[in-house]
């Protein structure tokens, strides 16, 4: 009886609290945060059909520009002329390089815009 | 929560879209695009032509039908054509930096709902009245925006070339007066170069509103064809050619000629 009444009287043992390392806490966060969505049903899944669409592209824009890429023919561009660079080669003005450059524009300009006249149409079809 | 994941997928999108969009699309590769859709639309027209012979010769149901087919086929890729030439003049203008006639757009889109307006079930008196709805539309309104573009980038081209000749000019002349200034030249005989250089440039300008004034008649009304302005229209820059040659073979004397006295 006395040992029940001892018993009795003591203070309740309150744990001490243990502090929690902080990475099952981020995970508890990414937990929750994923079981939210999960249960929200319809944004769940239009993640998932966005996230799939966009991983089916990616992965055939890969295949398919790696198969573009072996089917061409490689050609080999010739590199345009660097203004400056020549100019500096030949410790020419600047400007002048600039000059010899349009010179060439002038002389390809295309005045009646021949190639990209409009295409000769036939409107009398009717039989 | 909702929101976030929207916000974030929508963020996704704008990320990715303009980049799976624009894949270097530039004039050269509208200009490849109208020529591909001019090689599919003088297909269809052979085809067309060949099925309408054979109808003609033999009026058979069959043979009616396989005309109409080819038939609305040729009209689909005609529209097409027409609006991916459009386009390509559109790009081409964008890279010359000018501005596209307001109504440039509105042609391209007529083209777009057109070509959809053609059903594989429309009888061959429907596409008939289709096509002549096509014709009107290119006879009264696309012929004068085709023409008016091309004259925006012919008159952009030469326009550019005598802008990008002036400011050498400037630099040059910046060059000269800081010479003269150190008194490392005379001003003599270049002063009178420079006059005859601003003349050159001043007969350019003079050609760039001649050119105008002649366009602007495209919406006068009072014309044969809208072919006939724009010839007339361009005649001027021509000369412009002949202009940009002499302004460049002046600046680059000129410049030869300041270098070679300078200490």
């Amino acid at each position: 009886m006395n040992e029940q009444n001892l018993n009795t009287n003591q203070a309740p043992i309150t744990p001490s609290p243990v502090p929690q390392p902080i990475r099952p806490k981020i995970l508890d966060l990414v937990k929750g945060v994923a079981k939210k969505m999960y249960e929200n049903k319809k944004i769940f899944r239009l993640m998932i059909i966005i996230l799939g669409a966009l991983l089916l592209v990616t992965i055939a824009g890969l295949i398919f520009s790696a198969a573009k890429n072996r089917g061409q023919i490689k050609i080999a561009v010739s590199p345009t002329p660097q203004a400056t660079l020549q100019a500096l080669e030949k410790n020419e003005d600047e400007n002048i390089t600039k000059l010899k450059l349009l010179k060439e524009k002038i002389f390809n300009l295309d005045i009646y815009q021949k190639r990209l006249s409009p295409p000769s149409l036939n409107f009398d079809i009717s039989f | 929560m909702k929101k976030a994941a929207l916000l974030i997928t929508l963020l996704g999108f704008l990320v990715v879209a303009p980049k799976a969009r624009a894949q270097d699309f530039d004039s050269e590769k509208a200009y490849q695009d109208y020529v591909y859709n001019l090689g599919i639309y003088r297909d269809t027209y052979s085809d067309y032509e060949k099925a309408k012979e054979f109808y003609l010769k033999n009026k058979t149901l069959t043979l009616k039908e396989e005309a109409r087919k080819k038939t609305l086929a040729m009209l689909a890729s005609r529209d097409e054509l027409e609006r991916v030439y459009l386009s390509a003049i559109r790009m081409r203008l964008l890279e010359t930096k000018v501005p596209a006639p307001d109504k440039l757009d509105s042609e391209i889109e007529w083209y777009k709902t057109h070509r959809q307006s053609y059903k594989d079930s429309d009888p061959l008196e429907d596409l008939f009245g289709k096509s002549k709805e096509s014709e009107a539309r290119y006879k009264t309104d696309t012929s004068v925006v085709i023409y008016n573009s091309l004259f925006g980038i012919t008159l952009g081209e030469v326009g550019n070339l005598r802008v990008e000749q002036e400011n050498i000019h400037k630099s040059i002349r910046e060059k000269l007066d800081k010479n003269i200034a150190e008194g490392k030249l005379k001003i003599d005989p270049f002063n009178r170069w420079l006059t005859d250089i601003d003349l050159v440039i001043q007969n350019l300008k003079d050609n760039d509103e001649k050119a105008k004034k002649g366009i602007a008649k495209l919406y006068e009304g009072s014309y044969i064809s809208p072919l006939s302005v724009y010839n007339s229209a361009v005649k001027p820059f021509v000369s412009s050619t002949t202009l940009l040659t002499e302004l460049n073979s002046f600046l680059t004397e000129f410049l030869t000629s300041l270098n070679n006295q300078l200490p």
